[in-house]
């Protein structure tokens, strides 16, 4: 028995469209509990193909999809695992220009992204039309998570003005799985409408010490972004 | 006074520890703790996070005093204040 859940909040979950940006190590995990807990549209979006090197996280995609499409790769795979929801890939790049017109009337924006500028276009994008921005991101070992609330938490330009330097990155494959069922639990949550979200709160997970710590943010009245919001 | 620092992901990596703890004969700020910071592992540092001409650590480090992010440099240290230093994380 679990209270506010139930039938009801699978019937939310079935009547939601979300928008995940990024189809690899965050973008897997994510989909995957999304898709088989039932969510009824899920729009997926990625221009890469699959590399070998992807595939000790990217589970998504498998031996046989190298040098294939990621978002047909995960197209295919996701309907596989549920055939009564909609999946909607889109191989393209991700810009100023289009990112309006690809969120379309998605309720929500998950973060899955592997670059920090695009991942400021979502925040912009989510700013915009005022719908939430689930934030994902890892290294190494490491990971975090946070829910941007538009107009009521810290945005990500609040808590991360500046982009680390663009880098290849090492991941140990788990770590974005982590991740990415953290960012699902809190879609899940949010379009059931239960339980406390991580409103303002950045989780940290330190793999290395197998330890979650959690510091609160704060929206910057000065954010280039959300200061006037 | 005793203040104890915590270096998470990327800092610790380069770092070679998760943290220090420092003494301290007076009260400081964040920045003048960051300059002691600086002062005994910049070198291990890359430059994007540590300028040692400027000893600063760049714009892009995310403070936090006592789990709460502060942005001010000014920010007042006390006895027994927990400074982590964290970076943002590219990777998806
Ligand atoms: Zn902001």
């Amino acid at each position: 028995m679990m209270d506010g859940f139930g039938e009801r909040g699978q019937e939310k979950l079935k009547q939601a469209k979300v928008f995940i940006a990024g189809a690899g190590g965050l973008g897997s995990s994510i989909s995957i509990y999304l898709a088989v807990a039932g969510v009824g549209q899920i729009r997926i979006v990625d221009r890469d193909v699959v590399e070998l090197s992807n595939l000790n996280r990217q589970i998504l995609h498998w031996d046989k999809d190298i040098a294939r499409g990621k978002a047909e790769s995960a197209g295919e795979k996701l309907q596989q695992m549920n055939s009564d929801i909609k999946i909607e890939v889109i191989a393209e790049d991700i810009t100023e220009d289009n990112i309006l017109k690809l969120v379309g009337d998605c309720q929500l924006i998950v973060d899955a992204m592997d670059n920090f500028p695009t991942r400021y276009l979502l925040n912009k994008a989510a700013l915009k039309r005022n719908i939430p921005l689930f934030h994902g991101s890892v290294y190494g070992l490491d990971g975090m998570a946070s829910t941007i609330i538009p107009g009521e938490t810290a945005c990500l330009r609040c808590m991360f003005p500046e982009p680390p330097p663009s880098a290849t990155f090492p991941v140990v494959g788990v770590t974005p799985g982590i991740i990415g069922c953290i960012q699902a639990t809190e879609v899940i949550k949010h379009i059931v409408g239960i339980g406390e979200l991580l409103r303002n709160r950045l989780l940290v997970w330190d793999g290395l010490s197998t330890k979650f710590r959690e510091l609160t943010v704060k929206k910057d009245p000065h954010c280039q972004d959300c200061g006037s919001r | 006074m005793r203040v104890e620092v915590t270096f998470f992901n990327i800092v610790r990596y380069y770092a070679g520890m998760p943290g220090m703890e420092v003494e301290l004969s007076d009260a400081i700020t964040l920045g003048e703790l960051l300059q002691e910071v600086g002062r005994r592992v910049g070198d291990k540092l890359p430059v994007w996070m540590w300028d040692s001409q400027n000893q600063a650590f760049h714009r892009g480090i995310l403070m936090f005093v006592n789990n709460e992010q502060v942005r001010d440099l000014a920010h007042p240290l006390h006895d027994g204040s927990q400074v982590s230093l964290s970076v943002s994380l590219s990777g998806g």
